[in-house]
Formats: C-alpha cells, sequence, structure tokens
C-alpha cells in the first residue's frame, strides 16, 4: 500500500524541485515499499514513452496550405481584424480609470439619495425617463 | 518571413494539438487555425512571451474549443468530466512497440481536459511546469496539482498493461 502524500509526492519529484525534507521523505520510502518503486520505474518507463515518440509535423506542405489559406484570405477581414486590434488597447487604456469613475459616481449618488436602490444609483430618482431619453423636449414643454 | 515561422513552429503546434485530438483530420484544421490567428494578430504580439509560447496557447484554446464542439454534438460536459474515462484501449498479443505508443496515446485522450492540457504541454511539448502555469494561465500549484492527478489517472487508465508498458 502507497501513502497518497509520498505517492504524489513522487509525481511532483518531475515537476519542481523537491525541498531536502522532501527529498529525504521520498528517498526513505523508496528504499522500504517495493509498490512505491514499481511506481517510479513505471513513472520512468512512461516519460521515456513521451520522449521517444515526437510528434514532427502535421504532414507534407502543412505550411504551403497555411500560406495559401492566408493569400486567400479577403483583404476586407484582415482591415477589419487590424481595425478591431488597433482599437481594443485604447479602451484597455481607460478602462480602469473610467470603471473607478463609473464606481465613484454610482456611489455618490446612493450617498446622497435619500431612497438608496438602483435607480438612485443611476441618478433616475432626480430624472424622469422623458427627461433622459428627451432633455431637449422635456425642458421645452416645461 | 512568414512561412519561415511556420517551419520553425509547426512540430511544437503539432505535438499540442495533436497531444490534445489524437491524429484526427480535424488537428491539421486546428493547426492552420493556429498560425492563420497568429498572422492576423501580429499586431496584438508584444514579445511578453516568446512566439513558441504564444503560438501555443492560440492552439491550446483552439483546440478545446474544438474538443467543447465535439461534445456539445452528443451532449452538455463540463470540462471537468472525463471524456470516455475506462473506455477500453484496444491491444493485441502480438503488438509491437509502436502499438504500445499507441496505448499510451489512447489512454491520454481518455484523460479529462483539465488534467489532459498540462499533461500534454508538461510531457509532450516538453514546456517547464511555469511555462505550463503560463500558457493555460493557472497557479503554478493548480499545474503541479492538474500534473500529479493527471498522472495518476494515466496509469489508471493503463492499469491493464502496467506489464507492458
Amino acid at each position: 500500500m502507497i501513502d497518497q502524500k509520498i505517492k504524489f509526492l513522487l509525481y511532483e519529484s518531475y515537476d519542481r524541485h523537491l525541498s531536502s525534507a522532501e527529498q529525504r521523505r521520498l528517498k526513505e520510502a523508496l528504499k522500504t515499499n517495493a509498490e512505491l518503486q514499481d511506481l517510479h520505474q513505471r513513472l520512468e518507463k512512461l516519460n521515456g514513452r513521451f520522449a521517444e515518440h515526437q510528434i514532427d509535423s502535421f504532414g507534407s506542405w502543412f505550411a504551403e496550405r497555411v500560406m495559401n489559406k492566408i493569400q486567400s484570405l479577403p483583404p476586407k477581414e484582415l482591415v477589419y481584424e487590424s481595425f478591431l486590434n488597433n482599437l481594443l488597447p485604447l479602451f484597455r487604456r481607460v478602462a480602469l480609470v473610467s470603471t473607478f469613475v463609473f464606481i465613484l459616481i454610482l456611489g455618490f449618488n446612493i450617498s446622497t439619495s435619500s431612497k438608496p436602490n438602483v435607480a438612485s444609483a443611476f441618478g433616475l430618482d432626480r430624472m424622469s425617463i422623458d427627461e433622459l431619453a428627451d432633455p431637449y423636449n422635456y425642458l421645452t414643454l416645461e | 518571413m512568414f512561412k519561415e515561422i511556420i517551419h520553425r513552429y509547426e512540430s511544437k503546434i503539432a505535438s499540442t494539438v495533436i497531444g490534445m485530438l489524437g491524429d484526427c483530420p480535424e488537428a491539421q484544421d486546428v493547426g492552420q487555425e493556429t498560425f492563420i490567428r497568429f498572422y492576423k494578430n501580429l499586431s496584438l504580439f508584444r514579445g511578453d512571451s516568446s512566439v513558441g509560447t504564444y503560438l501555443t496557447r492560440i492552439a491550446m484554446n483552439l483546440s478545446l474549443n474544438e474538443l467543447k464542439r465535439r461534445k456539445r454534438g452528443n451532449r452538455n460536459v463540463s470540462i471537468d468530466e472525463p471524456e470516455i474515462m475506462n473506455q477500453a484501449v484496444e491491444y493485441s498479443n502480438s503488438s509491437n512497440q509502436s502499438e504500445l505508443q499507441e496505448i499510451v496515446w489512447q489512454a491520454i485522450q481518455q484523460l479529462p481536459l483539465k488534467y489532459r492540457s498540462p499533461l500534454v504541454l508538461r510531457m509532450i511539448d516538453g514546456y517547464s511546469t511555469e511555462e505550463t502555469a503560463q500558457i493555460l494561465n493557472l497557479a503554478l500549484g493548480t499545474v503541479l496539482s492538474r500534473l500529479s492527478r493527471a498522472k495518476n489517472k494515466l496509469f489508471e487508465v493503463l492499469e491493464p498493461y502496467k506489464e507492458l508498458l
């Protein structure tokens, strides 16, 4: 029977540097536990199998096929992609500040309102929907 | 110029995509789409990571999308759920080394996606644990625990072939 902690320590020994205490514990367990030794050997073999079997390519003429597809892309699609790619960083730059200002406004609205609710957070309790939708008409009707 | 990039990184992307999807026709499509996406988004590449890591991240995301698309055809399955766990891996007594290799590959395909992706990156692609965490956008501890569980599950699937492997 293998202690689960030791078993996972053995697995992890392939993926991270073990502390000297962990190394000692694993070494001791490997000396005394035959099942753990067997698992260790299987792990070694499995790693060997992965190392042996390297996938080299997707088949012949892969690069040519990709290049053909790229050349057949409509220029409009590329322009659109590039437009979006340039636009996104602009928004990213102001996103944090805008979010902060937005939260600040919501907080101010709620704290100054007599009835704190969703409508008051957006300042709607101080303004009717008519005024909000068409302020010019609303004011002239007054 | 771009063709050079394809030649240079084809094997890395092939091992990621084929490791995730298996050797199937869709793997080639995902491979092509990986390079096309990279070409379209060249302006976004800031060089924070290497081209190989960036391409691998695209390949991994596209592979996961493809696997989700496949599953959606049958039923709604979460990323945590095993795909076809415990399905019998075909094996004949006269199996040679390449057949044994095939058994290992089939066993990988049976792992749940959340375990398969770090295993493919770490053990097949040969990325370090830190790079694997960076590509999958996961904490290092999460990757370590998933890798251990992946190996454990892999041995469970391969239990009938214990003597051969």
